[in-house]
């Protein structure tokens, strides 16, 4: 359509809301990047500087060879249950998504608003509960744990985002794949998957999102140190006596954002497709 | 190639009924099409004989095979639907290809068959295109060469013109007859477009609220519609339709409306007197004449003139109100708005329906 | 009627074969979730009925109703509740009018520029525990650059100590969020947008409307279903919130910050009162179930 010519007054108003967004939005972020690399010398001086008057790695090094808080190893933690998440949250999903939108049984609807509920539940009152499982099964302390727990968490979400997306494929797609002679699953498999690869990936990202930044879970679930994911290692590098090593826990941030925030970037045309494709619904 | 048979097929849908005891039997080699306004049952039929629907009672033979609980792969046969429901994500070679492949055809073979279809439906530029990069009319070649590719024994077309534009329907249309006199496969195809019916069946069931009306060639359907309805949906600008009464005298019965008067001179056990009946009659049976006239059968009142070349319609009011349409040579001078005109009979016939059972009690021809 | 038998097998045997292939393809999502979600939910409500102190493990006991009357009278319990719907209040009011604002700015402009709803969705990704650390930082009393930015510009003469002063921290945690979940409503609000039909806007146009009449009539009747919807999602959320709060402030000073969930991982976590805390859980649980069905009622009538 034809764009509306602009007046000059509410191109100025355009401006400065936009400015005023992205300086909102982005100082934080600057603000965390610049204190990471400065000394906390400089970080205790008033006034501040806004750019590292010494730009020093120090704080980086000092977190990858502090011992009692190894956060190499945390990292590692996090990204193996993270990526554990995201294999079993998409499988699941796809699966339970392709059947709540395309097969007809009982209780459809009911299992179809249950999930969305189990969304509300707030978190923090299972954990008593799931100690006590996890103690009893041997679970606690281990990757299988941590991971049941995510995916538990971001299934209802990854459900829901999948069924929008297999809805969007007409029916009529799939009985002509049936009638030139695929099975249910060669169908599913051949015809529908390869349509739904964007719900597939924005289901994937927020599962990774969801296990990268969960922190009551492992911060109950995991006691050992060497098991730590981020989060709760975070927390134990930072909590009492360091709080204020400012420059290192602003390194430590940057590291823990760093993967978010790549892969969020790179795949964030998937995301909003995700969203208007269905998963507003959920 | 194999002939059909469904035997008291019935769908319901919870208490909705789509199809009701439906028998039919369909030959080897013909191409029948399956018509009626939307919701009357036809696709649903289809879809049973694709498998795609399971009938709520009833069985579906193809050949001499019971496919009544069968899965639509192990029906052999193939489809082209309304929407084309091309796979988007592979290119037209492909789409071809694939039900080929999934019954793991040789690759050569697959190859000689894709080429062979695409080469009958002249789309072997575009193999290796997309779908969303071809035109509507592209797509529809597309859906009929995945459909011929496999040389299944029977070609099911669920409305595969509707989303053309007219110029290419009546094209494509062509090429559909075309094509089924060459392969000579039984096709079954799906339309609300009776135009499409009566140019393209060899023979023609209508249907109507999930029940057959009428199964037949085109012209007997034309020329002896079996009910009301039947005549009502058949034929364009569809048949005049008067209410009235049956007298009889010396002669024989007549037709008695407000101010028509129509000797039948005939005589039929069917016919009773003062019986309320509809006197059926097509537009082209139709001319005008000088109000005058002597042979005149009614006069009426000139509401409007379409006049489309060749042919003009004449939209008029008889006396009860009433509407009736005439067709005639666009040649001809034609009336005016609001003028009153005679109309007599020309060829073709009259038919009486009985006004309760909609049903045809008499077809005469015009003397 | 032999025939009549098979025919009805036949078809028994379809109907359920439909079923058993769906139930295949659910049964390990509803398996995990009922391990992680289900079971350990009704377990809370068992326990809610029980004397259950970590720290007397000899002391265990039914009561129906001892931790409810409880609750009844706990002044920290009604003030965790006021401070968690003053915290959802302003959170989700001041994020939904800001992210309205984003939304319709960035839809001015040219598509070229539409990258740039990337750069502002970054915050939303962030780590709840890296906003947490990152605001702590940013609100500090002595190296914060809040307090720095302020009295530079001379709106303060001192600096504050935001996390220290029982009503100072409820508005720097608020503040936290808005910037962690501002763009989450821009990222809805804007799929609104682009889903508003172009030959609507271009009929108001050509009707003479003038920009705000345009949003008026034609946006904000469109976006009433999502405003609604998102709404209810994110009082849930905040409903549910932990990290930030937790990071920040853990709750106080004393019991300033302490919304709901916080103060029940306290009462675990920090009091060992199991019996007590799943207590609170479990009304906590009654009242998310009562928003999520205002919730799933605006879903459905919008879907």
């Amino acid at each position: 359509m034809i764009k509306r010519g602009f007046s000059l007054i509410w191109s100025f108003i355009l401006a400065i809301v936009l400015g005023v967004t992205l300086v909102w939005t982005l100082f934080p972020i600057y603000w965390m990047i610049s204190t990471s690399f400065k000394t906390n010398m400089d970080v205790f001086k008033m006034p501040l500087d806004l750019w590292p008057k010494e730009f020093t790695i120090q704080s980086y090094i000092n977190l990858i060879t502090n011992d009692i808080t190894p956060i190499g190893k945390f990292f590692i933690n996090s990204v193996i249950t993270s990526l554990g998440t995201v294999l079993i949250a998409v499988i699941l999903a796809t699966f339970a998504g392709y059947a709540l939108s395309r097969l007809n049984f009982k209780y459809r609807k009911s299992i179809l608003m249950g999930i969305l509920t189990t969304q509300m539940f707030p978190l923090v009152v299972l954990l008593i509960p799931l100690y006590i499982l996890y103690v009893k099964t041997n679970l606690l302390n281990t990757y299988t744990g941590l991971i049941l727990a995510f995916t538990s968490f971001t299934l209802p979400f990854g459900i829901w985002m999948i069924k929008g997306f297999v809805d969007s494929v007409p029916v009529e797609i799939e009985e002509a794949a049936m009638v030139d002679g695929c099975t249910r699953f060669q169908s599913m498999r051949l015809v529908v998957f390869p349509l739904i690869i964007p719900g597939v990936v924005a289901t994937g990202v927020f599962a990774f999102l969801d296990a990268w930044n969960n922190l009551l879970f492992p911060l109950t679930l995991i006691n050992e140190v060497a098991m730590k994911t981020l989060p709760p290692g975070m927390i134990l590098a930072f909590g009492g006596e360091f709080k204020h090593d400012w420059s290192g826990m602003m390194a430590a941030s940057v590291i823990v954002s760093i993967p978010v925030i790549v892969i969020f970037i790179v795949i964030q045309r998937y995301l909003v497709q995700g969203l208007t494709g269905g998963a507003v619904k959920g | 190639m194999a002939g059909l048979q469904l035997k008291g097929i019935t769908k319901k849908f919870d208490d909705v009924i789509a199809v009701a005891k439906t028998d039919l039997e369909i030959n080897d080699g013909e191409f029948l099409v399956l018509v009626g306004p939307s919701g009357c049952g036809k696709s649903t039929t289809l879809r049973m004989i694709a498998g795609l629907e399971k009938p709520t009672d009833g069985e579906i033979f193809i050949g001499d095979k019971d496919v009544t609980y069968l899965e639509p792969k192990d029906r052999d046969i193939g489809m082209v639907f309304q929407s084309y429901a091309l796979y988007p994500h592979k290119n037209v070679y492909d789409n071809i290809a694939f039900g080929l492949l999934i019954r793991k055809f040789p690759k050569e073979d697959i190859k000689k068959r894709v080429l062979e279809a695409a080469e009958m439906l002249e789309i072997t530029d575009y193999l290796d295109r997309y779908p969303k990069q071809l035109s509507g009319g592209q797509r529809q070649r597309v859906a009929l060469a995945r459909a011929i590719a496999r040389h299944a024994q029977v070609f099911l077309m669920d409305e595969p013109l509707s989303n053309l534009d007219a110029k290419l329907r009546v094209q494509t249309r062509a090429e559909i007859i075309k094509l089924h006199q060459r392969l000579k496969t039984t096709f079954i195809y799906v339309t609300h477009d009776q135009t499409e019916a009566m140019t393209m069946g060899t023979r023609i069931v209508v249907m109507k609220n999930g029940i057959i009306q009428q199964i037949g060639s085109p012209t007997k359907i034309y020329n002896n519609p079996s009910n009301v309805f039947v005549a009502g949906f058949v034929g364009s600008p569809p048949m005049n339709l008067i209410q009235g009464k049956l007298v009889k005298d010396k002669e024989g019965f007549s037709f008695i409306s407000t101010n028509i008067s129509i000797p039948l001179s005939l005589d039929s056990a069917s016919l009773a007197e003062n019986k309320d009946v509809i006197l059926g009659i097509r537009p082209e049976s139709l001319i005008v004449t000088d109000v005058n006239a002597k042979d005149i059968c009614f006069t009426c009142q000139v509401e409007v003139v379409e006049h489309i070349g060749a042919e003009a319609i004449i939209h008029t009011k008889i006396d009860n109100g009433e509407k009736v349409t005439l067709k005639v040579s666009g040649y001809n001078t034609l009336p005016k708005f609001g003028e009153v005109i005679g109309a007599k009979f020309d060829l073709g016939s009259i038919h009486i329906f009985d006004k309760d059972t909609e049903l045809c009690l008499v077809s005469l021809n015009i003397k | 009627m032999s025939t009549k038998l098979t025919k009805n097998n036949g078809r028994e045997g379809r109907w359920s074969a439909s079923s058993k292939l769906a139930a295949m393809l659910i049964a390990p999502s509803l398996l995990v979730m009922g391990m992680i979600i289900l079971y350990p939910l009704i377990h809370a409500v068992w326990l809610s009925f029980f004397n259950y102190k970590l720290t007397r493990p000899d002391d265990i006991a039914f009561t129906l109703t001892k931790n409810y009357l409880r609750m009844v009278q706990d002044e920290t319990f009604w003030l965790a509740v006021k401070n968690t719907l003053i915290f959802t209040l302003f959170t989700v009011i001041i994020s939904l009018v800001l992210g309205m604002i984003m939304a319709i700015a960035i839809d001015q402009l040219p598509k070229r520029f539409s990258g740039l709803r990337g750069f502002i969705l970054v915050p939303w990704v962030v780590p709840g525990i890296v906003v947490g650390y990152l605001f702590m930082y940013m609100f500090d009393v002595e190296v914060g650059v809040v307090n720095f930015i302020l009295q530079k510009f001379q709106i303060i003469q001192e600096f504050l100590p935001w996390l220290m002063n029982d009503k100072l921290s409820m508005i720097a945690i608020i503040i936290a969020h808005i910037w962690n979940q501002t763009p989450f409503y821009m990222l809805m609000f804007s799929a609104g947008l682009m889903a508003i039909p172009e030959d609507v806007k271009e009929a108001a146009y050509v009707e003479g409307a003038s920009r705000w009449q345009e949003f008026w009539h034609i946006t904000f009747p469109y976006l009433k279903g999502i405003v609604a919807i998102t709404s209810l999602l994110m009082v849930i959320r905040n409903f549910n919130n932990f990290p930030i709060i937790f990071t920040m402030t853990g709750g106080g000073p004393v019991y300033s910050t302490t919304t709901s969930v916080i103060y029940i991982y306290r009462l675990a976590f920090e009091q060992y009162e199991m019996g007590y805390a799943s207590a609170v859980g479990a009304v906590w649980v009654i009242v998310l179930l009562i928003v999520s069905i205002f919730y799933i009622k605006a879903l459905q009538k919008d879907f």
